[in-house]
Order: C-alpha cells, then sequence, then structure tokens
C-alpha cells in the first residue's frame, strides 16, 4: 500500500506495529462477516435443517447459531480491546527503553 | 383502551425523564459555548459512558419495537436483521474506531477530507449525513408518534410536536453533552425494561425455552413454518444485500461515527465501541427471545391479536402490548414511557449530527472557506438544529403507516452507499482521489435512491403499483458495489498532478491514523 517511503513510514518498527493492526484487524473483520454470510445465506438453502430441533430441544437450530454468532461478536470484541492496548503498551516500553 | 393505572405509571416515568433531561440540558448549556464543546462535548466523555451512549443510538424505537414486530411477523428471519446489528458494530470497531479517532475532530467528513480537496467532499459529505439523518429521524419520530396516540390517547400530530420540539431544545441548548448525557439515562432505562421483560417473559414458561418455542409453534398462523427462514426473503441476493446493508450502513450512519470524537483518544474510543458490542449482542438476543415470546402469549389475546396474528395498531406495538400481558398495567405504562424515552435519545443524536453537517461541513468550512468565529459557528449550528427539526416534523406526518424497522433499514441502506464507501477507501486506499470520492459517492447515491424507489418496499407497497421494476427489497448490494467501483475507476483514471500528491500524502496519514 505504501508507495512512498518518507522518513517516519521507512521505520522498521513502524512498519511493524502497523502490521501488527492490519492483520488482527482483517483476521477478525473476514471471520466474523464471513460467518455471518454464510450463516444468513445457507438458511436459503436449508431451511428445513434451520428449523429443527437444536440437540432435541424446540429450540431451533438457526436461531442456536445466531446466539453463538452474537456470543463470537462480543468475544472478538473483547479480544480486538485488549490486543490493540497491549500493542500500544509494548511499543510504549519499546520506545523509552 | 387504557385504565387510570397505565396513564399514571406511564406519565410519571414520562413526565420524570423529560424532566431530568431538561434539567441535564440546563446543566449542559452553560458548559457548552465553542464549538469543540458543542459538537463533542469537548472530547472529554469517558469510554463507558460513550459506550452506553453509542449502545443507545441502536437501542431505537426501530429495534427495540420494530425488531420485535419483526420476529414476531417472520420469525427466523427478523435474526439476520438482529444479528446483523451485533456483526456490524463489532465491524466498526475492527475497522474505524482507531482511525476514525485519531484523524478527525468533529464529523466524518473531516476524515475524508484530510488528504483530499475539502470543499467539494464536505458537500458530499453534508449530503449524504442529510439523505441519512432524515429518514432516520421521521422512522423514530412515527414510532414515538404511535406510541403515544396508543398510550395517552393524544392525536398522532400532538405526539410528533411534543417529540419534534424536546430533541430540538436538547441539541440547540446542550450540544453534544447534554445529547450525551441523555442518551446514557435512557440506555441504562431500556436495558433494564428490556431485562425485566425479558425475565418475565421466560418466566411464563417456567424459564424453559423448549416450552417458548413449542408454544410459539403451536399458536403461531405459520406454525413451526416461522423457524424457518426464507417468509420474509427467500433468495439469496436479498439475504446479502440486507447484511450488507447492516455492515456497511452502520459504519456510514454520521450520528455514531460522530460519537467516536466525544472521548479523549483511540483506546478510550476502542473502549467505548467493544462496550457497545456488549451491551448491543445482549440487547439483540434479548429482543429474540422477546419477539417468540410474545408469539406465545399475545396470539389468541382478543384485544391485542387476532387468532390469524394481526396485530391492533400495527406490528410495532408488540413489545408494549406484551409488557401489559405479562407485567399488568404499572409494568405496561413503564415500558412504554422508557420505549418513548428512547426515541427522544435518539432523534437527539441524529438531529445533532444533521446540524453540525450543516452548520460545520457545509456552511463553516465550504461557504465561509473556515473564516469564521467560534462564537458563530455555535450560533449557526443553533440555527441549523431548529430548521432541521421543524423539517423532520413536518415529514413524519406522511409516513405514518410505515413500519419503522424498514424505514430506518432504507436509511442503513443509503448510509452504506454513499457514506460508508468514500469513508473506507478513504482510510484504506492509497489511491483514492478527490475526483474519484466525489463521482463514486454521487454515483452510490443515486443508484440507492432510484433502486429504493423502485423497489418493492416503495414501488409497490408506497405507490400502490402492481409488481416492482428493482425485484429486490434492498439495494445495497448494488448501490455498495456500483459506488465502490465508480470510485475505484475514476480515481485510477485521475491522472492530474493533484491526484499524484493526494496519493502521496496517503503515507503519512496511514501512520497517523494506526499510532496517533
Amino acid at each position: 500500500m505504501l508507495r512512498h517511503d518518507g522518513e517516519s513510514t521507512s521505520d522498521p518498527e513502524i512498519q511493524a506495529a502497523l502490521a501488527r493492526r492490519s492483520r488482527l484487524r482483517w483476521t477478525y473483520s473476514v471471520l466474523l462477516i464471513g460467518v455471518y454470510l454464510a450463516w444468513a445465506v445457507t438458511g436459503v438453502y436449508l431451511p428445513e435443517f434451520y428449523a429443527s430441533p437444536f440437540l432435541g430441544l424446540a429450540l431451533p437450530t438457526g436461531i442456536a447459531m445466531a446466539f453463538a454468532i452474537i456470543g463470537l461478536s462480543i468475544l472478538l470484541a473483547a479480544l480486538y480491546v485488549r490486543k490493540v492496548d497491549r500493542f500500544e503498551d509494548d511499543e510504549k516500553r519499546g520506545r523509552s527503553r | 383502551m387504557s385504565g387510570d393505572g397505565t396513564n399514571l405509571m406511564a406519565i410519571a416515568v414520562f413526565i420524570g425523564f423529560v424532566a431530568v433531561s431538561l434539567a441535564v440540558t440546563w446543566w449542559a448549556a452553560r458548559r457548552t459555548h465553542s464549538t469543540d464543546e458543542f459538537y463533542t462535548a469537548g472530547s472529554k466523555i469517558t469510554g463507558m459512558q460513550n459506550g452506553l451512549a453509542l449502545a443507545g443510538d441502536f437501542m431505537s424505537a426501530a429495534t427495540f419495537l420494530g425488531l420485535t414486530g419483526l420476529v414476531f411477523i417472520g420469525g427466523s428471519d427478523a435474526a439476520i436483521f438482529t444479528l446483523g446489528v451485533t456483526v456490524s458494530w463489532a465491524f466498526l470497531l475492527f475497522a474505524f474506531a482507531d482511525r476514525m479517532r485519531n484523524l478527525g475532530r468533529y464529523t466524518f467528513a473531516d476524515i475524508v477530507a484530510y488528504r483530499l480537496q475539502p470543499e467539494p467532499l464536505r458537500v458530499l459529505a453534508a449530503v449524504g449525513t442529510l439523505t441519512v439523518a432524515i429518514p432516520y429521524l421521521i422512522a423514530q419520530m412515527v414510532g414515538a408518534g404511535l406510541l403515544i396516540e396508543t398510550l395517552f390517547n393524544i392525536p398522532y400530530f400532538g405526539a410528533v410536536i411534543i417529540v419534534g420540539t424536546l430533541m430540538t431544545v436538547y441539541v440547540a441548548f446542550g450540544g453534544m453533552l447534554a445529547t450525551t448525557w441523555v442518551q446514557v439515562i435512557k440506555a441504562v432505562l431500556l436495558l433494564s425494561g428490556g431485562t425485566i421483560l425479558l425475565i418475565l417473559a421466560l418466566s411464563n414458561f417456567g424459564f424453559s425455552l423448549d416450552g417458548l418455542f413449542t408454544r410459539a409453534a403451536e399458536l403461531h398462523p405459520r406454525g413451526a413454518g416461522i423457524f424457518r427462514p426464507g417468509g420474509l426473503y427467500d433468495d439469496p441476493i436479498s439475504v446479502v444485500s440486507l447484511a450488507l446493508a447492516f455492515i456497511c450502513g452502520t459504519a456510514g450512519l454520521p450520528h455514531v461515527l460522530m460519537r467516536f470524537f466525544t472521548v479523549p483518544d483511540a483506546r478510550e474510543a476502542r473502549r467505548s465501541i467493544g462496550y457497545a458490542v456488549l451491551i448491543i449482542g445482549f440487547f439483540q438476543f434479548a429482543i429474540l427471545l422477546i419477539g417468540f415470546a410474545a408469539i406465545g402469549l399475545l396470539i389468541g389475546q382478543g384485544d391485542y391479536v387476532d387468532e390469524a396474528g394481526r396485530i391492533s395498531g400495527g406490528a410495532n406495538m408488540v413489545s408494549v402490548y406484551l409488557a401489559r400481558v405479562i407485567g399488568g398495567e404499572v409494568f405496561f405504562g413503564l415500558i412504554s414511557a422508557v420505549a418513548f424515552a428512547t426515541i427522544l435519545a435518539v432523534v437527539a443524536g441524529i438531529l445533532l449530527s444533521a446540524s453540525a453537517a450543516v452548520a460545520h461541513d457545509f456552511y463553516a468550512q465550504v461557504v465561509r472557506k473556515g473564516d469564521i468565529s467560534d462564537s458563530e459557528e455555535v450560533r449557526v449550528s443553533r440555527y441549523a438544529t431548529v430548521v432541521i427539526g421543524a423539517t423532520a416534523i413536518g415529514l413524519s406526518m406522511f409516513f405514518k403507516n410505515m413500519n419503522v424497522g424498514i424505514l430506518s433499514t432504507i436509511a442503513l441502506a443509503i448510509a452504506a452507499s454513499v457514506n460508508f464507501p468514500t469513508l473506507f477507501l478513504a482510510l484504506f486506499w492509497s489511491g483514492l482521489t478527490t475526483r474519484g470520492a466525489v463521482v463514486g459517492g454521487i454515483t452510490g447515491l443515486v443508484t440507492v435512491v432510484v433502486l429504493t424507489i423502485l423497489s418493492p418496499v416503495i414501488w409497490v407497497n408506497a405507490l400502490g403499483n402492481q409488481t416492482p421494476i428493482f425485484p429486490y427489497a434492498y439495494p445495497t448490494l448494488f448501490s455498495v458495489a456500483a459506488a465502490f467501483i465508480v470510485t475505484i475507476l475514476v480515481s485510477k483514471s485521475d491522472l492530474s498532478a493533484r491526484a499524484e500528491q493526494e496519493r502521496d500524502a496517503f503515507a503519512a496519514q496511514l501512520v497517523k491514523s494506526e499510532l496517533g
């Protein structure tokens, strides 16, 4: 993406910091959106499966999966906040050393 | 329709909320003098407070009333909406939180204009903001009007005027500080009310999900068919289009984007959206269960829903009827008043974003080219607030019978097709140029408006034609793709010297956006 190396942007530490964030951002985004879209589109083709009782309960399988995806969103959001906070702390420590 | 107990409880809670919110506005008005204070509360809101306010922005009449009604009617299909909301907020955290906070000051136009030519992009952003804000305002005010009409027997017209006047007072006097605190108070009220409603509903089935879903299948006219996806949307194009409307739309809502600037730094911005995802996720989970519980508890209760599942007063009334059936008159009053407070808080946030677009992006930055004193800009923002507030009141009279969930989904489609592509490419693509952003933004706007008018939602349901010209209910898939493709092609073909400078400026922007 970087077309020109300015003074600050060619610094390897800054490049590493950018790469760390980029990897985390796109891994989590693609994972979560992928799961959501796959769930939504699969419902069009397998409606009977989505309506079937989950583990023998009356709870429909499609709805059980929806609950799980809500849980996944919350989990990934919490992890993301923690990880980027840690990136920042580590980088600050690295710079003051 | 209403006993004395109902009215007393609802009126007491409602008047209490209005009194507290006006006191907050008075307190905030004395601390709101500069543009910093008016647009961003001086960036002194904490992550937790902003998280509640962000969640409050989305837990609106459209979600609480509209989505519960949609679960009631559409069953499993409604989960595409509730899930889309939750996923989109997590995406907003991953993709936008840091970069927005580090680059912007008052509005999302600051980011788009960061390395591009400011004037044309601010005009585009202002248009993008207003075309989202106005339908969104109408959706919320229609919900409020119907609710008050049913609850207090005040005519729809009067109810809309009450809501419109209060929101204008909050924003014009108290700016972002009042808007945020009204939103925080309401978010706490709504979360408590929603949780009690969920617990009461579950207790009717002995806290057995099995019992809840069995009963819903027994009573619903479609039987166990409500668990089968495909009742509302049976083709993958509509489903993906709807999903995209949520993911890209949330990240293009001006009043949500504006909240990034109310916290001191990127760390607090991440924290605030993290909290918002948690709260919104829980709330969407609750709405799914409340909606299915309502099927089992309301159908056949003559006053509210007949055997065929027709709801008196429309699908938006499901939550409040449920509150009455399971919690009695007092709880019914409480939930109605909370739902109403919800709307007031949400419309205030949207109104503030619209007046910032007009006063800051358009008037101060484009017409006056930044040559304007702080106090004059605040004054212009206050005038803009009053004019937009009055316009929204006027337009709300025409849209009384629309499902508020669907109307706000249209606003989301516009946000996704106009604001999101420009903002996303400005943040992540070095090749974006002014020409590309402007032509692409206009393409997105024209495509989404034309396709929405030709779609079943307007062409058939609102205009009464037989068959839609554009077959899908949601145009987002096509309009977002059109905006992205045109923006990229025009940017690439732009060989001017100016464009070359804009591409070169990306490297420095990237470092600042990520690392502050």
